[in-house]
């Protein structure tokens, strides 16, 4: 092994990446828990990628991907961080199948580029998740979603196959342009959330699907979480089938940037509900719905359509910004329980959160079971805070479920399990990122398990 | 060696579920697809406990072991090849439970697929995996092979409907994967056993999705003078923007076959037809099912026939999954193939096929999930014949090679299993199959978990 000789590995990356496309100073903006990196690299192919990961394996050097940084400050803190690699060149359309439904895109290509192209000809990419500049690479990698889960699918229902270089430079590609493929092992499942500790995403092909003929959206206002909660499942129980059903409380909307709607908002919760699809069960689904919760004791029942419902979801979609904006100190977690636990649990986290002092802004995709709850300090202190998340991630556990710290300052993050309980199943994950990454070289630190 | 591990098999599942006679394990030696197997013993667990100690067993003996649900596997994935221990799991069949307001429900392995929906159906719900092997296979199978089935198109394959599992890894320890939450933290390791063709682990619990039953279904038999013309109109469906929930292909002797067998109303004197289904709300079904009959005939459909009654629709649907049984009624065995690639290219490789058939000397009729391009070549044979399944096998890798070359893949649902392992390098390059074996490495370090399928032999592994 060689002596860590910064000058020496500074000269390698340089002769990899190019003098242009290397960089050793100015370098706080990528600094992540308190650690500075050495070097941040920008590479502009697999192959390069690749001479760089067997450089990083030979030096021992902690290596931390990175698209555009939107998620970076999530999940555990990073034993070390030498090098950044940024995968901002990789930023091509590779193949827009628009006949076959799929496209083939590089990791650093963004959601709302790929939103844009794709809809040139009549199709979406059935993926919704916060922060429109986020790279699809990011995305995948942090298994990224959002309202529309509810009718689509996450990233694992729509990623066809991906190519990616493991942490020893091997280039591999796995799956491919179809949907129907069984040969080997899904390692494209494998790959996707795993938070960059397996491999680095190159490129990824997606499923698309044709837009729909229409779309219609109906805010509901219930005085109550029981009404709204009620609702909500009566909503799951019925015929009718929403894109999207997404539970907020009143101190979460109020952070929802859309112009005000004639809403009474302390203490209230609201429903945002979607319908795509044809014309005619869009507008019968409008009206069943706005029956339906009118029946569980909604106050009001609103339509929204066109550019007030693009503004809504966008709002909704973006909901930790919102939150977030004019706060560095709030403590996101997220929550995901089976469908019928989500009532206790919000409660739960209201709960404890007014006998703490501390505000809880939520909102939940009610179909699916996850909630994203954000709580502040307002007449309490940092201690009750850690208890109150250990409260809900205690809770959430006892639903059958967990709950995950994803946004906190890093002092806090060493006070509590990030990842929630450790569970048995995490020493088999253990084992896999030993065969992948014997040297731990890929976000040493940062996921489950210590992985 | 071998009446030790029978002696100690018996100490753990009862005298009752071991089997070892000749004829008992004559019956184990093969599943549906056209290999042999040789298995030692037999044993039939009835609890995760059970299977636990037969793993450890297994590993004390230095013995494999494969796991097996109703041995309708398409590709060798049921035989134990390299002898050793098959673990039947038919009498695991309970449906533990059904959670509506969770829309899951928790199954035994040995559960039959459409037994699971036969009992969420009175509660308006219904499994929405539906491989045409579904009145026999079991969902333990369907999830080591990562079933398909005609409803893929709309509604995704096995793994998209499986929330979490409890296995016993090729250790012995049991373990719960995913759960029936969402997002389970950490890497998708229920994600990634899913079709790993019981290499990795045996499941002996199986969380998976419920759907509400939809509200209505349009059912179309659509038939055609030319099969070129039916390809084309899978593809202009698509391109309208309209995505059925099934697109399926059937040509003539297929359907000569069916008709004998069901009485369904297929035609006998059409090149093929399209079975293709709308489900969901009934507002909108009607006229969607209108310009899809347009765009039928707009690509020279003959007839455009929409099933009236629920009866009829089964019915087809009969026919349809039955078709590989009824093909018995032409040919005594037959060799399908399993390749699948981009819708658009389908008119081409159908071609392609026939050409092959021609070339070797075989008939080949083609049933398929059209919609998703995953063809189902049928090649007929008669293994009695040595020198015509010679034939058959290497047509078989041609067609194969020629999907890869359209831009598609070696197996659409049916799994590698043995029979395609020589056809991995058609898609792998040896970098990604060390992939896969690190895989295997982690779950498998002994080996011992059915040997011998997936992966290409290297190293005496």
């Amino acid at each position: 092994m060689t002596i860590l000789d910064g000058n020496s590995i500074a000269d390698q990356l340089r002769q990899i990446v190019g003098e242009k496309y290397f960089s050793s100073d100015g370098l706080a903006p990528y600094a992540l828990d308190g650690l500075t990196p050495r070097w941040v690299v920008s590479p502009g192919s697999p192959e390069q990628i690749s001479s760089i990961l067997s450089l990083a394996n030979r030096e021992g050097l902690a290596v931390l991907p990175r698209g555009n940084g939107t998620k970076f400050a999530l999940a555990g803190l990073p034993r070390a961080a030498d090098l950044v690699m940024s995968l901002n060149r990789f930023n091509r359309i590779v193949d827009y199948d628009a006949p076959n439904l799929t496209v083939t895109v590089e990791a650093g290509v963004t959601l709302s580029e790929l939103k844009r192209v794709v809809a040139v000809q009549g199709n979406l990419i059935p993926l919704d998740p916060p922060f429109a500049n986020a790279t699809l690479g990011g995305i995948i990698a942090t298994n990224g979603s959002g309202p529309k889960r509810l009718a689509y699918g996450s990233a694992r229902d729509i990623v066809l196959g991906m190519r990616a270089v493991l942490p020893t430079g091997a280039q591999v590609r796995f799956g491919g342009k179809v949907v129907k493929n069984v040969a080997g092992y899904d390692m494209t499942r494998l790959l996707i959330g795993s938070w960059g500790t397996l491999g680095v995403i190159t490129e990824m092909t997606f499923r698309l699907l044709p837009r729909p003929e229409a779309e219609s959206s109906v805010l509901a206002i219930f005085p109550s979480l029981d009404q709204a909660s009620g609702a909500s499942g009566a909503l799951f129980a019925s015929q009718l089938l929403p894109s999207a059903v997404e539970l907020v409380n009143g101190a979460g909307y109020k952070y929802v940037e859309v112009e005000a709607e004639s809403i009474g908002l302390a203490g209230d919760y609201i429903l945002a509900i979607d319908f795509e699809g044809f014309d005619e069960a869009v507008k019968r689904q409008v009206r069943d719905v706005t029956a339906l919760c009118s029946k569980e004791g909604a106050k009001e029942v609103i339509s929204v359509e066109g550019d007030r419902q693009e503004r809504l979801w966008s709002a909704l979609t973006d909901f930790h910004r919102g939150v977030s904006a004019n706060n560095s100190a709030v403590v996101g977690l997220k929550s995901s329980v089976p469908i019928s636990q989500v009532h206790g649990l919000i409660a739960l986290s209201e709960k404890t959160a007014a006998q703490n002092g501390l505000e809880c802004a939520l909102i939940a995709h009610a179909g699916s079971g996850i909630i994203y709850t954000f709580f502040r300090v307002v007449s309490g202190n940092t201690q009750t805070l850690v208890q109150v998340i250990r409260d809900v991630q205690f809770a959430a556990e006892k639903a059958g479920g967990e709950a995950v710290v994803e946004w906190a300052p890093t002092e806090f993050k060493k006070q509590v399990p990030v990842w929630g309980e450790p569970q048995p199943s995490w020493s088999l994950m253990r084992r896999l990122k030993a065969e992948f990454d014997p040297k731990g070289i890929l976000n040493p630190g940062r996921f489950v398990g210590g992985i | 060696m071998t009446s030790q591990l029978i002696v100690e098999l018996e100490r753990i599942a009862g005298k009752r579920n071991v089997l070892s006679s000749p004829e008992e394990l004559l019956v184990y030696q093969y599943d549906a697809s056209v290999d042999r197997g040789n298995p030692q013993a037999i044993v039939l667990p009835t609890s995760a406990d059970q299977v636990s100690k037969i793993v450890r067993l297994c590993n004390r003996l230095n013995v494999p072991f494969v796991a097996r649900g109703a041995g309708t596997n398409l590709s060798g994935g049921s035989l134990p090849i390299k002898g050793g221990v098959v673990i039947g799991l038919s009498r695991m069949n309970r449906i533990l439970e059904i959670d509506i307001p969770n829309q899951r429900a928790t199954v035994e392995p040995g559960v039959v697929n459409l037994d699971i929906s036969v009992a969420l159906n009175p509660l308006g719900y219904y499994f929405a995996p539906d491989p045409a092997s579904q009145k026999a296979a079991t969902i333990g199978g369907n999830v080591a092979e990562n079933a398909g089935g005609p409803h893929c198109l709309k509604y995704g394959v096995t793994t998209n409907h499986i929330l979490g599992l409890e296995i016993v890894t090729p250790d012995g320890d049991i373990l719960q994967l995913g759960g029936k939450a969402l997002d389970t933290p950490g890497y998708d390791l229920t994600g990634l056993f899913v079709g790993s063709e019981g290499t990795l682990g045996i499941a002996t619990k199986i969380i998976v999705r419920i759907l509400r039953l939809p509200e209505t279904y349009k059912t179309l038999l659509v038939i055609y003078d030319n099969l070129a013309d039916a390809g084309q109109t899978v593809s202009a469906i698509i391109a309208a923007g309209i995505l059925p929930a099934t697109l399926e292909m059937m040509d003539r002797i297929i359907l000569g076959a069916v008709e004998a067998s069901f009485h369904a109303g297929f035609p006998l004197d059409a090149e093929g037809v399209l079975l293709i289904e709308l489900d969901g709300l009934t507002d909108g079904m009607e006229r969607a099912a209108e310009r899809i009959a347009g765009i039928c005939r707009a690509n020279h459909a003959r007839e455009v026939r929409v099933a009236k009654t629920l009866a009829e629709r089964d019915k087809l649907w009969a026919g349809r999954k039955g078709a590989f049984g009824a093909i018995a009624r032409v040919s005594p065995n037959y060799l399908v193939v399993d390749g699948t690639v981009p819708r658009t290219k389908l008119p081409e490789v159908l071609n392609q096929v026939y050409d092959v058939g021609r070339r070797y000397d075989l008939r080949i009729p083609n049933v398929f999930h059209a919609g998703d391009g995953n063809l189902h070549p049928l090649i007929l044979f008669d293994d009695r014949n040595k020198e015509q399944k010679e034939k058959v096998l290497q047509a078989g890798m041609e067609l194969l090679k020629l999907c890869v070359a359209a831009g598609g893949t070696i197996t659409g649902e049916h799994g590698i299993g043995v029979e395609k392992i020589a056809a991995m390098p058609f898609v792998f390059s040896p970098a990604e199959i060390a992939a896969l074996r690190q895989v295997k490495q982690a779950f498998d370090p002994g080996g011992r978990c059915n040997p011998g399928k997936i992966l290409p032999q290297a190293d005496g592994r």
